[in-house]
């Protein structure tokens, strides 16, 4: 354990009153005090992450605004092995006092695990790493004035409003800048800085007299860039789209439940890759670590290898490098390089989402680089990267696809979701279902639910649509842990046919 | 942070104010917690937060800011509480005028609640090793392999703004809560318990209820998926009506026609007969077991209020500005949620069954409809067959689609109460809720998962 003396040792030599988070050299000086500190009070391995998380909103409804916020957190957490077992501290307490007691509370946190310990965590080889990197952003939202994001968002709600029959909008846009910097005892310091961007409305209609509403949500995905990707997207045009939409729904009739062939867009599919995929690949659940809260997986390490997850269509791959995914990274929190992989190739289950922690848990698994927190105040763990079905070599076409169906429904946007804790059973909804007869868009339907079984759902797949057709969707609020965290996550796919699945009404006779 | 140092600090940053009317909301809260899977401790951690929020109106330009504060050091705290007003008021200074405005609360007079264990809220890391010890002894001895979860806290938290309100509340909460699996992972259980004194939670009890369920649940057979008659435990009753019930008692949805609670032509069920006379549902923030703070995020007072007594619905939720719409008082809002219970344990509940599912935990709950509030989700950690009035045999589990409002309508005995916390959303609201025999629960698919 350090004494008193060696931090006034320390300060010594690095004066240090209280840091400016935002000055990297200080930065700089409260890692290497952090280091030093955690080393002479035994630690086998520390690291340090400083982080500012700007995030700004302006929420609007019909034709007001209701609120306009801005928050920003910024602090610092201390991460100590010390005998096998971890320790965490995290204050935004800048003085030196806080960062030797945060020190401290570490290695007493991890002393009183390794009392009670039996395996002890062993880290897998890693490389020291200096980097400074950057998301791709053309547009810093947050230079974006006030005034023109009102401006647009009452643009989308009058859009919205203008088809006769809709009663609600509701919209928002939200920027985050996260300014992330890592130090490890191993002597990596790395600074990155992340942008993300999204817009969303929503909008309803009632049917007052029948006791009646539906929604229609915005199709806009998340996405790891700047105010570009606002200005791309046709938000008023899809708002007045969704109005009328809306009132379609209220009108349309419900389905009648049976098996049908599924044509799913990649405004829909994501989730259900994020669900059917994404968490089902991730070792910490396969192994046990999750079967408190988020559960565990039928993924388990017996089916490495040479289980068939889904027909030969079936590619998924897992990439913290994939420009704009949610996820990616040039480095993870515990400093290494981010990767690109697959987890299911010609539909057999391969691999898995790992940690530098977990290398080595299940023979021949190796570390990809998926350790994360979602602030400085929470402790890293393993987090979900970009998960997405690669179209491959596919030539095929949506319209295509569709020729192929005689009796089916095609899903558009992502509606209500729920899977088992081992991700079997699973139902989703969507934002707009189209009736396909011998091959034709026909009429919308409501009430649209499909339930299955994971493994089925995937084998029952036999088309992919061609890269050409690839969209990526995602997240900002993907949760798993204890505390609950939260992790921005993006899922990229073509429109994919499901051939004969189960579909229930969720109408009022359900 | 004592109430005296809460209110200086608020005063001090309202005082550097420029606009007449700005309101602040601080959190600061020491928070430890270990996590174990495998019979092993994994992530653990200790977190000192400060939190503030901070809204600025000039005139009926609103806006707010929102930052980590250091809150440890008063002095500091000050300073970055004030850059965040002047922040709030430079957004609000180019914010459009919002059309929802209503001048700020003035002082209130708040329940007086005992909410605070010095003990829970300051335990330290060996503490908690060693009660997670207890938990995981049991559970090797049990031969089960258990995951889990212990966390505790402090939290201090003000609200103060410009027109001299002034609101603080200080809460310690420690929970336990553990999944125990039997080692060929063909069985599992789950039990949490939560409590603002840490001396009340039982450890090793709560590992031993887990493996109970986990060895009992072991290789549990399928069956038809329908309606059936069903038995849910307190817990399970917490994951349905817990998840579901605080965000749809607000009443502009139901006055929207957006509700469960919507009745045609623009009304709503307020004073109608919605469940069973034997449901009352209601919050009261001094309640002795779960006692929770007693205003809202604007310093607006909760008192103990019914929401539904003798199966009518009583109450919905007017915010400030609905209320003001509809000529009539804002609230009531609800901080934590009773039911009353009957007494009757749950071995009689099971006796007096004839034939039906016992289900013990409910998990991922999503909203499907919200006109019916019609909910999908799945059953978890032990689901049971009962028949003669005896657990036969344990099931696979299933999905469901159903409406906790229509539960309620469907009660045929209500059992003993025990303070729960729902498994998604546990940290939000605790709850006192009774076990529940209803005549039907509408199960439409099997899980594999166990």
């Amino acid at each position: 354990m350090f004494t008193r003396r060696d931090v006034l040792a320390l300060a010594a030599a690095v004066p240090l009153a209280r840091l400016n988070a935002a000055e990297k050299a200080d930065r700089d000086r409260l890692a290497d005090m952090a280091m030093e500190l955690a080393k002479k009070a035994g630690a086998d391995y520390a690291d340090l992450r400083v982080s500012r998380y700007d995030n700004q909103g302006v929420f609007t409804r019909e034709r007001q605004v209701q609120n306009v916020s801005s928050s920003s957190s910024y602090g610092y957490g201390v991460r100590v092995l010390k005998k096998g077992a971890w320790g965490f501290a995290a204050t935004n307490d800048f003085r030196e006092e806080a960062l030797t007691q945060a020190v401290k509370d570490a290695i007493a946190i991890a002393e009183a695990n390794a009392a009670i310990q039996t395996k002890p965590v062993q880290l897998a080889p890693l490389d020291k790493h200096s980097a400074v990197w950057k998301s791709a952003y053309k547009i810093d939202p947050f230079t974006i004035p006030i005034e023109r994001k009102v401006d647009l968002l009452m643009k989308v709600n009058e859009a919205a409003l203008a088809t006769k029959g809709i009663s609600f909008v509701s919209s928002y846009l939200r920027a985050v800048r996260e300014d992330r910097y890592f130090a490890s005892t191993l002597g990596s310091r790395i600074q990155q800085d992340i942008v993300r961007s999204h817009a969303q409305f929503n909008v309803t209609a009632v049917d007052r007299a029948k006791g009646d509403s539906q929604s229609r949500r915005s199709l806009m995905a998340p996405t790891q860039q700047g105010w570009e990707a606002i200005e791309a997207y046709p938000l008023v045009q899809e708002a007045a789209q969704a109005g009328e939409e809306a009132m379609m729904k209220l009108k349309a009739p419900s389905v009648a439940p049976g098996a049908y062939d599924l044509l799913l867009h990649p405004s829909h599919l994501w989730l259900t890759i994020h669900e059917n995929c994404g968490h089902a690949t991730e070792l910490d659940r396969a192994l046990g670590y999750e079967a408190n809260y988020a559960g565990t997986s039928f993924l388990t390490p017996d089916k490495l290898g040479k289980f068939q997850y889904g027909s030969k269509w079936v590619n998924m791959k897992a990439d913290r490098t994939q420009p704009h995914g949610l996820a990616t990274v040039a480095y993870d929190d515990d400093g290494a390089p981010a990767q690109e992989w697959y987890l299911v190739r010609d539909g057999v289950f391969i691999d898995y989402q790992t940690t530098r922690e977990q290398e080595g848990l299940v023979p021949g698994v190796k570390a990809h680089a998926c350790t994360h927190a979602d602030s400085w105040s929470s402790v890293v763990f393993q987090r979900m990267p970009n998960v997405s079905l690669d179209p491959m070599d596919s030539k095929l076409t949506e319209a295509e696809l569709m020729d192929g169906i005689d009796n089916g429904i095609l899903i558009i946007g992502d509606g209500s979701f729920s899977i088992d804790q081992q991700r079997y059973n699973f139902q989703f909804g969507g934002q707009t279902f189209w009736e396909i007869k011998k091959g034709k868009k026909t009429q919308m339907l409501r009430d649209v639910a499909y339930q299955s079984r994971t493994p089925e759902f995937w084998n029952s797949c036999d088309g992919v649509a061609g890269r050409a057709e690839y969209k990526l969707s995602g997240a900002f609020n993907d949760g798993k842990g204890e505390p609950p965290q939260s992790n921005a996550v993006s899922h990229g796919c073509t429109p994919t046919r499901f051939r004969g699945v189960n579909v229930i009404s969720t109408g009022r006779t359900a | 942070m004592t109430q005296e140092q809460a209110r200086e600090i608020t005063a001090q940053a309202l005082k550097a104010a420029s606009v007449p009317e700005v309101q602040i909301s601080i959190d600061h809260r020491r928070h430890g917690f270990i996590r174990f899977a495998r019979n092993n401790p994994s992530t653990s951690g200790l977190t000192l937060t400060g939190t503030a929020n901070v809204t600025a109106w000039k005139g009926k330009r609103r806006a707010s800011a929102v930052g980590a504060v250091d809150l440890a050091n008063p002095k500091n705290a000050i300073t970055e509480l004030r850059a965040l007003v002047k922040q709030a008021e430079q957004l609000a200074a180019i914010a459009p005028e919002d059309r929802e405005y209503l001048p700020l609360l003035g002082p209130q007079k708040y329940p007086k609640v005992n909410a605070y264990d010095a003990a829970t809220a300051e335990m330290t890391a060996g503490a908690r090793a060693e009660r997670v010890a207890d938990a995981i002894r049991e559970a090797n001895q049990r031969k089960v392999v258990v995951a889990g979860f212990f966390e505790q806290s402090g939290t201090d938290s003000t609200v103060a703004n410009s027109a001299g309100l002034f609101a603080y509340h200080r809460g310690s909460v420690a929970t336990m809560s553990v999944t125990a699996r039997t080692p060929d992972d063909r069985g599992s259980g789950y039990n949490a318990v939560s409590s603002s004194r840490v001396s009340s939670i039982d450890f090793k009890e709560i590992a031993a209820v887990a493996a109970q369920k986990a060895v009992a649940s072991h290789d549990g057979k399928e069956i038809k998926p329908q309606e059936y008659p069903a038995i849910l435990e307190p817990q399970a009753v917490a994951d349905l009506i817990g998840n579901t019930l605080p965000g749809v008692l607000d009443a502009r949805l139901a006055d929207e026609g957006r509700s469960v609670f919507s009745a045609p032509e623009g009304k709503t069920r307020l004073g109608e007969t919605i469940f069973d006379p034997r449901v009352n549902l209601y919050a009261d923030p001094a309640h002795q077991v779960i006692p929770s703070i007693p205003f809202d995020d604007n310093g607006y007072p909760i008192h103990k209020v019914d929401f539904v007594r003798e199966g009518v619905l009583k109450n919905l939720s007017y915010s400030r500005f609905w209320a003001q719409r509809n000529k009539r008082g804002p609230g009531p809002f609800l901080s934590n949620l009773i039911m009353d219970g009957a007494g009757t344990p749950l071995s009689k509940l099971i006796a007096n069954m004839e034939r039906g599912v016992l289900v013990t935990r409910l998990w991922y709950i999503r909203m499907v409809d919200p006109q019916q509030a019609l909910f999908t989700g799945l059953t978890r950690d032990g689901l049971f067959w009962i028949e003669d009035g005896k657990i036969q045999h344990p099931l696979k589990n299933f999905r469901f689609n159903e409406s906790p409002y229509r539960l309620l309508t469907q009660i045929q005995e209500l059992g003993q109460t025990l303070p729960v916390v729902a498994g998604e959303r546990y940290r939000d609201y605790r709850m006192v809720l009774p076990a529940m025999k209803v005549k039907s629960f509408r199960f439409t698919s099997t899980s594999d998962a166990i």
